[in-house]
């Protein structure tokens, strides 16, 4: 149970530096015109927190914790890409990024997670309580 | 069993296709960037060839609109690029080339002296279908003289009386934005002729011989030639002897 628990600690904490801490790092050693928003750091601890609690919990609640780690992380990709859409002004030029088509691909993997574990969350439980119900008669 | 074990396999199929077109975007973006920036330093130094290499693993799609705006006129030129990966194109865009879609009106203003413009440039450039950039840039800059060059010399030929003598003079004018104009020119200050009018032919240039008589004005004034496209009128120094 402890070492689950490490576990789930150890990785919220690479799940938070990976989402954030790194790419913010980054984003200010490159002197980038396009600055990691503030409002990003408590969605990435969120998907952090979810990504930790499906390493220590057990199954099913595991996969509902990654199901929602998941659905945290799409949500913290379309946060990051503004929508698909950013602009800025760089020297004197102004600048606008269309990354819809990139977008809808980063998103695609998270949300594709996020329902085949809500799936097998689903049916884990569906067949506990079968199981319950059995045991019962 | 064997479903859930095709869809774990299809999340991950995803998770490489995007993971593989972050890499192909980022790469590709970051050796532009690097390209564009060398790009951008040779325009300012007055290139008009520019010759971009996409050294990148996207196809990547340019497409540039320099717009100009002299007064109420305005004129577009655009071009369109595609070059694949490892492919090279070459960018031309003149300066006096937008100039010349101007309509010979918004120009005429310019013929003799300098008129402030508009120049806004517009590039957008595609990688691949998966990233789009728009980089705008408007800039304030001065237009003309479209007198390229004024060569006017005068080559006194007989004295008539104490205030009028024979001149000989000789005119070149090159305008290519003028081509097919007339312009008008005379002797003022020290010397004075009458108003003398001159074609520019298709390439932009004029020519004019002329033998005349010019009075010569009371006081030491300076020789200057007043040369005139439609109303807009400049002065220029006379070369006398020739």
């Amino acid at each position: 149970m402890l070492v689950r628990l490490l576990k789930g600690v150890a990785k919220a904490l690479i799940e938070f530096a990976a989402l954030y801490l790194v790419p913010a790092y980054i984003v200010s050693v490159l002197e980038s015109p396009i600055g990691l928003p503030l409002y990003l750091a408590p969605v990435a601890a969120l998907a952090a927190v979810f990504s930790g609690l499906a390493s220590a919990l057990s199954k099913p609640r595991a996969r509902l914790a990654s199901s929602a780690s998941s659905l945290v992380l799409a949500l913290y990709v379309y946060l990051l890409f503004e929508g698909g859409v950013m602009s800025f002004s760089y020297q004197s030029y102004s600048v606008v990024v269309n990354a819809k088509n990139l977008l809808l691909l980063m998103l695609a993997p998270p949300i594709a997670s996020a329902l085949v574990d809500a799936a097998k969350w689903a049916t884990g439980e569906k067949e506990e309580k079968e199981r319950e119900i059995e045991e019962w008669e | 069993m064997k479903a859930w074990t095709i869809a774990s396999a299809f999340v991950w199929l995803l998770r490489i296709v995007s993971l593989a077109a972050l890499i192909a975007v980022a790469y590709t973006g970051l050796s532009l960037y690097q390209e564009a920036t060398e790009l951008a330093r040779l325009a300012k130094s007055g290139a008009t060839r520019l010759e971009l290499t996409n050294t990148g693993v996207l196809p990547l799609k340019l497409d540039i609109t320099a717009n100009i705006k002299v007064g109420e006129h305005s004129a577009v030129i655009r071009r369109t690029l595609e070059i694949p990966p490892g492919k090279s194109a070459a960018i031309e865009v003149d300066y006096s080339e937008v100039l010349s879609q101007l309509p010979v009106e918004a120009l005429l203003p310019a013929a003799v002296k300098p008129v402030n413009a508009k120049l806004e440039v517009l590039v957008k450039a595609d990688l691949g279908g998966l990233l789009s950039i728009e980089v705008a840039r408007e800039e304030e800059l001065s237009v003309g003289p479209l007198l390229e060059h004024v060569e006017v010399s005068l080559e006194p030929v007989e004295l008539i009386n104490a205030t009028h003598f024979k001149y000989a003079l000789h005119v070149r004018l090159n305008a290519p934005l003028l081509a097919g104009r007339e312009a008008k020119l005379r002797l003022k200050g020290g010397l004075e002729t009458p108003w003398l009018t001159l074609s520019f032919d298709e390439t932009g240039s004029a020519d004019l011989e002329h033998v005349g008589v010019a009075r010569i004005a009371s006081g030491a004034a300076p020789v200057t030639v007043e040369v005139c496209v439609d109303g807009a009128c400049s002065e220029v120094p006379l070369t006398v002897g020739g």
